[in-house]
């Protein structure tokens, strides 16, 4: 077993499984009972573990409006899925934020608002690099369309009250990396306040 | 050449990050230098083709620039996945040549371990955490040249640090290499220094069951230049390397013990991970420094010592 087989194998394994790879391995007896003892072992295991509550950190640091929306409406199974059956391209944040948003966009439970706020999370994301790497150009703008009120949907999730209704029309979020704050909020083309919610484009 | 012919010792430190800053700077009369991992100033940004690019945040390395030139700095580098059989992630490299340009440091570190693999389709995985080299002639063909390849690259000298590792029978695969005996041989065949991470090296005591201190005593002791420390949390029976709390007496133990035998030593670093700092709290942290700073300073007493009797 070569050092790249050894290599392919141990990230299969602390992905859960070798999967097809295995099969096409030439695999001396010795060599299989070390990888089957290291299946089976407690420390792949962890391994596992810490992997995942790595990945787990990263999405929850950058999308927690996005996380606090899953769960809100049922579909943590849809994080869990993310985090241990999409495969781990990064351990950077902003690269694991367009993985987890590219996976939302495709996901059939996923609802319309929240492909939007994941959209919104991670424009932020990319205006907030732009604007931190000095640069004049490029820029980053982004418009968003919402059913509810942004704000209001923002404020109850990050205090825990409920949801408002997906009812209203005319809102619509830009995100702009030339803007001081990243974005701003409009209702029939009119600028609505977000000072209280400032927090969210501090991150 | 050997790092020991050139370096200064340095004293005591911690590691970078953005949210230690006020730390760093109301405490430089006890913090000798900082450790800087620059990928911590970059996202990455992955092609469509999979192709990996880092992209720099201006305002966070201007902020470690405007520190560095308040005390030395060493870089410990997170992102080259050195021991990648399929090549190594070599935009991690234009990365620290950019940053050498603009931020002189003492020496560059990295971990012996992997994080990337590409697939026989050509695609890449990433295990997502760094894992670790078979202590194989095969790993050590790999690494030597790439060591020694860092040895040159830089005006700075370079240091391979001992990692953590959970899985087992590492030691008993192909041949009865242990990790000492694979540091020793990696040190023989490489200009390199070894930054000798206690903590790491006593969860793998802990969680395989052997004498940290049997097997320490077989090190190649000139050739440590710094010393890692660090606390971390058990979780089901595993001690885990996670840098957030404070040093377990046992390392502390070791450290003591370790200490007047390293006669090239430089610099101890304290590792903390940047979320402990709300949970441990600024004093407790000092508290960590300053009992760091007394062993060093027993440290430059016994070496005085034993220079006095050589000569
Ligand atoms: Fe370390």
């Amino acid at each position: 077993m070569s050092l790249l087989d050894v290599q392919r194998s141990l990230v299969g394994l602390t992905r859960g499984s070798m999967g097809a790879y295995e099969n096409a391995l030439q695999l001396t007896p010795g060599e299989q009972e070390w990888l089957t003892q290291i299946l089976d072992s407690k420390g792949l295991q962890v391994t596992q573990q810490i992997q995942q509550w790595w990945r787990m950190s990263r999405v929850c640091s950058t999308a927690p409006l996005t996380i606090e929306l899953l769960k809100r409406t049922g579909l943590t199974d849809v994080i869990v899925e993310y985090i241990t059956n999409q495969p781990v391209r990064t351990l950077f944040f902003a690269a694991e934020l367009e993985q987890f948003k590219q996976f939302l966009e495709n996901h059939a439970q996923v609802d319309t608002t929240t492909k939007t706020l994941i959209a919104f999370e991670a424009g932020i994301k990319s205006a907030s690099q732009l604007a931190s790497a000095n640069l004049t150009t490029p820029t980053f703008s982004l418009s968003l369309k919402f059913e509810q009120n942004p704000l209001e949907l923002f404020t109850a999730l990050l205090t825990g009250t409920p949801l408002p209704s997906a009812d209203s029309q005319g809102f619509q979020l830009v995100v702009d990396s030339t803007l001081e704050t990243l974005w701003r909020c409009y209702r029939n083309g009119a600028i609505s306040t977000h000072s209280p919610y400032e927090q969210v484009a501090a991150r | 050449m050997l790092p020991q012919k050139s370096l200064r010792k340095l004293g005591v430190g911690v590691n970078y990050h953005w949210d230690f800053q006020d730390l760093i700077y109301t405490h430089l009369d006890r913090i000798d230098y900082i450790e800087v991992s620059p990928d911590i100033f970059c996202e990455e940004v992955i092609a469509a083709n999979n192709s990996r690019h880092f992209q720099l945040d201006a305002r966070k390395l201007q902020d470690a620039l405007a520190l560095g030139r308040k005390c030395p700095v060493i870089v410990h580098g997170l992102g080259l996945s050195l021991g990648s059989a399929s090549g190594w992630n070599a935009d991690y490299l234009t990365m620290l040549d950019n940053y050498e340009e603009q931020q002189p440091f003492c020496w560059h570190s990295e971990h012996l371990g992997f994080t990337l693999v590409k697939n026989p389709d050509g695609s890449e995985d990433h295990a997502g955490l760094l894992l670790p080299m078979p202590f194989t002639a095969e790993a050590l063909d790999l690494l030597c040249p790439r060591i020694q390849h860092l040895c040159t690259r830089y005006s700075a000298p370079f240091l391979i640090e001992n990692t953590t590792y959970y899985l087992p029978h590492f030691s008993s695969h192909a041949q009865a290499w242990d990790e000492i005996d694979f540091l020793n041989q990696l040190l023989a065949r490489t200009d390199c220094g070894l930054l000798l991470d206690l903590y790491n090296f006593y969860c793998n005591a802990i969680n395989f069951g052997f004498d940290p201190y049997a097997a320490l005593a077989r090190l190649q002791f000139d050739r440590v230049i710094e010393i890692h420390i660090a606390g971390g949390v058990t979780h089901e029976g595993f001690l885990l390397d996670v840098h957030s709390s404070e040093v377990p007496e046992e390392v502390w133990a070791l450290l003591e013990w370790i200490l007047p035998k390293l006669p090239n030593l430089c610099a101890i670093t304290y590792e903390l991970l940047e979320q402990a700092l709300p949970l441990m709290g600024e004093a407790r942290i000092i508290a960590q420094l300053d009992r760091c700073k007394s062993l060093w300073n027993y440290y430059l007493d016994c070496r005085k010592e034993l220079d006095n009797v050589a000569a």
